[in-house]
């Protein structure tokens, strides 16, 4: 031992003085950083997947000239990936036996709605980034990231066929809402995917019980069941309004006057469908991740 | 030898109040504490008292209650019923400012996360606590032998312990909570992190809550003991007090002699022909006069050391009403 006094008093008096607990940005900023370190290894897959994507991407235009259009169905993968981190981000926690997470100076709930927003940042800079790179594909491409659909402008005859004068092709180009739309989905899921791994105590337990009963309902389609699925995926504040304002429902399988069959909307995706379904996910998502927080509070 | 502990509830045996005066401002207390999991209760009631400045050593075998308690007190789980202060504030409503407040060694060896390296995790630290200090650490770590570059994933336990330690102290705490210290540790890395404690405390003159079933390890340090068993505090008193009431008579008799049978407060008992060995907790001119009434010669009065004082209190039954020798 060299140190002759290892631990002095505090000497200083605004040290002394200091208040003992973390600033919020203290506490942000730290989370932001264990959450980049502790999940380098997957945002290296993440950068290598993209990498690879490139290259096709490039051979395709280059070589084939392809056109890129705006992946608005790739919303499900950017569901699943949100997902995806938000039991990553918590499975090597050990909220409910009080790991070190929960020994350290911040109120409990407060802390893991930190930790969820530092999180969310960096799903949205992945969202960002993957945004950026269909913008960027789309412009090496030469395209407007839009796609052609026939329009049916009066419902099909009753034997089911279409004139084809009730058909308009239209060129559907993603609005701004269109592309904010990756950002709702990723929180939605991410959220909804955090509530189930903060709240739950047993996560592995649950998640087969869960997809269990959703396999039940999916299954056989009836009664309360076929409510839940409409709930989930139809009108006003189902998924695909969700994802995508409604383009997947608007789809509709057609046979014109010659027998030929082709697919056409029957209603342009809006925003109005947009909006209302991902302020209700948004909603019913929140508030599960802040009553599974509360969970945990002090008390 | 013939050695028979006396201490029996059948026997008609009056467990007497092993709880002493614990003056001083409280920098922990706590009034009927309760703790249950289920059916199993952990704690019974507890009424702890450590003074500020002081090192209060909770002792108390393994399942006691001692880690369910402290972690009541860092407000890591709540109590069933009761109310507890540390350093004045609530747990259940000021957790944050208290466990920044305290440094606390957890009884397990984890400690942030495995892929951490040591320095990473002091960097992390020293976001939580906004009086941290690094240069503290880093004299620590050095002292320690702790390289910051070594993953807390590849630390041994004796390793794990000293980061521990290290992050306790580097917080600059007002409380030191130490659950179980040395579990698990050779007798060198024992020796360094009592050593240590030892030295911060001469240093800063915090207050030091430690539980411990290895009693002779805090020996230099404890002054004031609080017994747990079976979830009940079983004894808390100054050590002074322990030291004095709680002592080994050695005396000799005529052929025949069984010593007094008016002996309260007899610990253990236990005879080598004519001379009988008496743990007897109580007044020791008391004692001794019983011992001579009764046609004894006491040979030697000597107390414990803390280790056998605090066995044999743990070794006390849990029921009985208050004997009035020790009043």
């Amino acid at each position: 031992m060299t140190d002759a006094a290892l631990s002095p008093p505090i000497q200083s008096g605004a040290l002394a003085s200091a208040r003992p607990t973390p600033a919020f940005m203290a506490v942000f900023s730290e989370q932001l950083g264990l959450i980049g370190r502790a999940h380098w290894r997957e945002f290296a897959i993440l950068g290598g997947f993209f990498v690879l994507m490139t290259a096709f991407a490039l051979w395709g235009i280059i070589r084939e000239g392809m056109t890129v259009d705006f992946p608005q169905e790739a919303n499900v993968l950017v569901a699943l990936f949100a997902m995806a981190m938000g039991f990553t981000l918590w499975g090597r926690e050990k909220l409910f036996a009080q790991g070190h997470f929960a020994t350290l100076p911040v109120a409990r709930q407060q802390h893991l709605l930190i930790r969820v927003l530092a999180g969310w940042v960096w799903l949205a800079a992945i969202v960002a980034w993957a945004l950026i790179w269909i913008a960027g594909m789309g412009l090496i491409s030469g395209g407007d990231l839009g796609f052609d659909r026939y329009l049916l402008l009066s419902p099909p005859t009753p034997d089911g066929h279409v004139a084809l004068e009730d058909l308009r092709q239209i060129r559907w180009t993603p609005q701004t809402w269109n592309w904010l739309s990756a950002f709702t989905t990723a929180a939605v899921f991410y959220l909804l995917a955090s509530a189930f791994a903060i709240g739950v105590r047993r996560i592995v337990v649950w998640s087969v019980v869960a997809t269990v009963v959703f396999l039940a309902i999916g299954a056989e389609p009836t009664g309360t069941g076929r409510g839940v699925i409409q709930a989930v995926v139809g009108d006003p504040w189902g998924l695909d309004n969700l994802f995508t304002g409604g383009m997947g429902r608007a789809d509709a399988a057609l046979t014109l006057a010659d027998g030929k069959q082709i697919v056409a909307w029957n209603a342009v995706p809006s925003l109005r469908n947009w909006a209302t379904a991902t302020a209700a996910w948004l909603t019913l998502s929140g508030a599960l991740v802040w009553l599974a927080a509360w969970r945990h509070r002090e008390r | 030898m013939i050695t028979a502990p006396l201490l029996r509830a059948d026997r008609g045996f009056h467990a007497p109040d092993f709880h002493g005066e614990v003056s001083g401002v409280p920098a922990i207390a706590t009034d009927g504490l309760t703790k249950r999991y289920g059916r199993e209760t952990a704690l019974a009631g507890i009424d702890l008292t450590a003074p500020e400045g002081g090192v209060y050593l909770l002792a108390g075998a393994n399942g006691a209650g001692k880690s369910s308690l402290l972690r009541i007190l860092l407000n890591l789980i709540a109590p069933t019923g009761g109310t507890a202060r540390v350093l004045g504030l609530d747990p259940r409503r000021d957790g944050p400012t208290i466990r920044a407040e305290v440094g606390y060694v957890p009884e397990t060896h984890q400690i942030g996360y495995r892929w951490m390296s040591v320095g990473r995790l002091m960097d992390h630290l020293a976001s939580y606590y906004p009086r941290w200090d690094q240069a503290y650490a880093d004299q620590l770590a050095r002292r320690l032998e702790i390289r910051p570059d070594k993953k807390l994933g590849t630390l041994s336990k004796g390793q794990a312990r000293r980061v521990q330690l290290i992050a306790a102290l580097a917080r600059r705490p007002r409380l030191l909570m130490l659950d179980e210290p040395t579990d698990g540790l050779d007798p060198v890395a024992r020796d360094e992190v009592m050593g240590l404690v030892a030295e911060h405390l001469a240093d800063t003159g915090c207050t030091v809550l430690v539980s411990t079933h290895l009693i002779y390890e805090v020996e230099r340090i404890a002054d004031h003991i609080g017994v747990l068993r079976e979830g009940r505090l079983l004894a808390q008193l100054p050590r002074e007090d322990l030291q004095r009431k709680l002592r080994l008579y050695r005396a000799t008799g005529p052929e025949g002699w069984v010593g007094p049978a008016d002996l309260t407060g007899v610990m253990k008992r236990a005879s080598l022909g004519r001379e009988i060995h008496w743990t007897v907790w109580g007044e020791e001119r008391d004692v001794a006069a019983r011992i001579t009434d009764s046609g004894g010669v006491v040979r030697d009065v000597a107390p414990l050391t803390l280790d056998d004082a605090v066995v044999t209190l743990m070794r006390a039954p849990l029921t009985g009403p208050k004997d009035t020798a020790d009043q």
